[in-house]
């Protein structure tokens, strides 16, 4: 079937092919250990890691703490937000919200970009009557669920 | 195939290695800033040079975000400090003290891509050089050297384009402009265009948790090249007599040895009350300025959520300065920063 001519060739194929695999699989585990997310759930009141009265807001753009300052204080100026906590690894940004809060996707979105960032997707807490409804009022599209759930 | 393999080796190599992150030190970024907050930046430094140069610096930079993609720059030495020596004839000492003049930059960023922890932006920034610093001093010798003078008196103008690449390991930054000044008593500084680099590396946290840590300590190196052509000084050629007359104008202290009059002519609102209107006022290079200077700038940083705090070292690696002029030997500097919010923003 095959020369005797032929078989390192086909050595030297297969070899390449394995050492192309290898390194695409290593680019793959790369890419997987880089920073991402670490809440599940999508838009809407879906996640489980955040508590009712929580929202988390995706901010790209954040690097450094001196830069996180900025998105922090823009963040709290928004009516109903009592705390803000920031994660530059993940650059999610948990909102508290008081029981009063009528928050908004937009208000939200508005506020990232006021602060010179990008925003990306929005976290509700749990379900509850208070984010159902806002998210209703809010009037923005609702993102795909996330895949890392 | 071979081909390939080396591009996913590479591409494999650059996931792999950390991500190259802080504004730089001796020059402007594009690094983000939210609207309505005032980053406050003071930076005293000392210079030592040829000649005897002896230079304290107190520069203040004020940042203002105006909106998500406008910040206005001011730029102010508060006050400037400079001391010459010269053998001319014999052995004094120059000094110049005082407020130097203010910058008002405004910065518009025209293109941004951002991520999770990464940022990479292009800005221009352009604007003007206002002339309030102190100029025309004198001493028991007459005026001093304009170039020991914290202020131009003239109008000028800076224009610049930055590129800032902030991830959450390093950062890189990226700035190349150049800085006109106009004509004041007579004398004009050459035009200065530059070209700057910083590259900072985070040494520490080595590895970020959830949050934001309280500081974060990078090693800078950054590099400066200035390109300055030669400042120009005004003289006359009186038409009546046809002799030239460099008296006639007070700031001569750097004039040349008799050089060619050449270059632009000054209009007749910019000539002195002792040129007669015969005189036809010309600006002549001084040979004894100007140059090219290339430095590293080679530092730490420490960074917090509203403070930063930086020392640099300023080492010329290059220097060529026309006509033996003055020439830099070392510099140091010390950074420190602070962001106040504020609620006032459109």
């Amino acid at each position: 079937m095959f020369s005797m001519t032929s078989a390192p060739r086909i050595r030297n194929s297969i070899g390449r092919v394995l050492t192309t695999a290898a390194l695409m699989l290593l680019s793959g585990v790369a890419y997987g250990a880089s920073p991402r997310p670490n809440l599940v759930g999508a838009t809407g009141c879906q996640s489980n890691n955040l508590k009712a009265n929580q929202v988390a807001v995706q901010v790209k753009g954040v690097a450094i703490p001196f830069t996180a300052f900025g998105i922090i204080h823009r963040l709290e100026t928004v009516p109903g937000v009592t705390k803000v906590d920031f994660s530059l690894t993940s650059g999610l940004a948990i909102l508290t919200l008081s029981p009063q809060a009528k928050l908004t996707d937009t208000a939200l979105l508005d506020a990232v970009r006021d602060a010179s960032y990008t925003p990306g997707q929005i976290f509700w807490g749990k379900c509850n009557a208070m984010s159902v409804r806002q998210q209703k009022t809010s009037g923005t599209t609702k993102q795909k669920p996330n895949s890392e759930g | 195939m071979i081909i390939l393999s080396i591009l996913i080796l590479a591409m494999l190599c650059a996931a792999c290695v950390p991500e190259l992150s802080a504004s730089p030190l001796t020059f402007p970024a594009a690094a983000p800033i939210s609207a309505g907050d005032i980053t406050y930046r003071q930076q005293p430094g000392f210079t030592a040079g040829t000649l005897g140069h002896q230079q304290y610096d107190f520069e203040s930079v004020m940042v203002y975000g105006l909106s998500h993609n406008i910040a206005f720059i001011l730029e102010d030495n508060l006050p400037q400090y400079i001391r010459q020596t010269y053998f001319a004839p014999t052995l004094h000492t120059d000094v110049g003290f005082g407020p130097g003049d203010l910058s008002f930059l405004p910065r518009y960023t025209f293109w941004e891509q951002d991520g999770i922890g990464s940022t990479n932006r292009l800005s221009a920034l352009g604007g003007l050089i206002l002339p309030i610093g102190v100029h025309s001093q004198t001493n028991s010798y007459g005026r001093i050297p304009a170039s020991l003078e914290p202020g131009r008196g003239a109008w000028g103008t800076k224009d610049g384009v930055i590129f800032t690449r902030q991830t959450l390991n390093a950062e890189i930054d990226g700035y190349g402009g150049f800085v006109h000044s106009g004509v004041s008593h007579g004398y004009q500084f050459g035009n200065e265009y530059f070209a700057d680099s910083s590259l900072q590396r985070r040494i520490s946290p080595k590895h970020l948790n959830q949050g934001v840590p309280r500081v974060e300590t990078f090693l800078v190196c950054e590099s400066n090249l200035f390109f300055n052509k030669e400042d120009s000084v005004a003289s006359t050629v009186n038409f009546s007599d046809a002799k030239p007359s460099s008296a006639a104008l007070p700031d001569l202290t750097d004039l040349p040895s008799a050089p060619e009059p050449q270059t632009s002519t000054l209009s007749n609102s910019m000539m002195s009350p002792m040129v007669s209107p015969d005189d036809l006022v010309t600006m002549t290079p001084n040979v004894s300025s100007g140059g090219t200077l290339f430095q590293l700038d080679p530092g730490i940083r420490f960074v917090g959520l509203n403070w930063g705090f930086a020392a640099l070292a300023e080492v010329p690696a290059y220097v060529n300065a026309n006509g033996g002029g003055y020439h830099k030997n070392y510099g140091i500097l010390l950074v420190y920063r602070h962001v106040f919010f504020t609620r006032h923003h459109l």
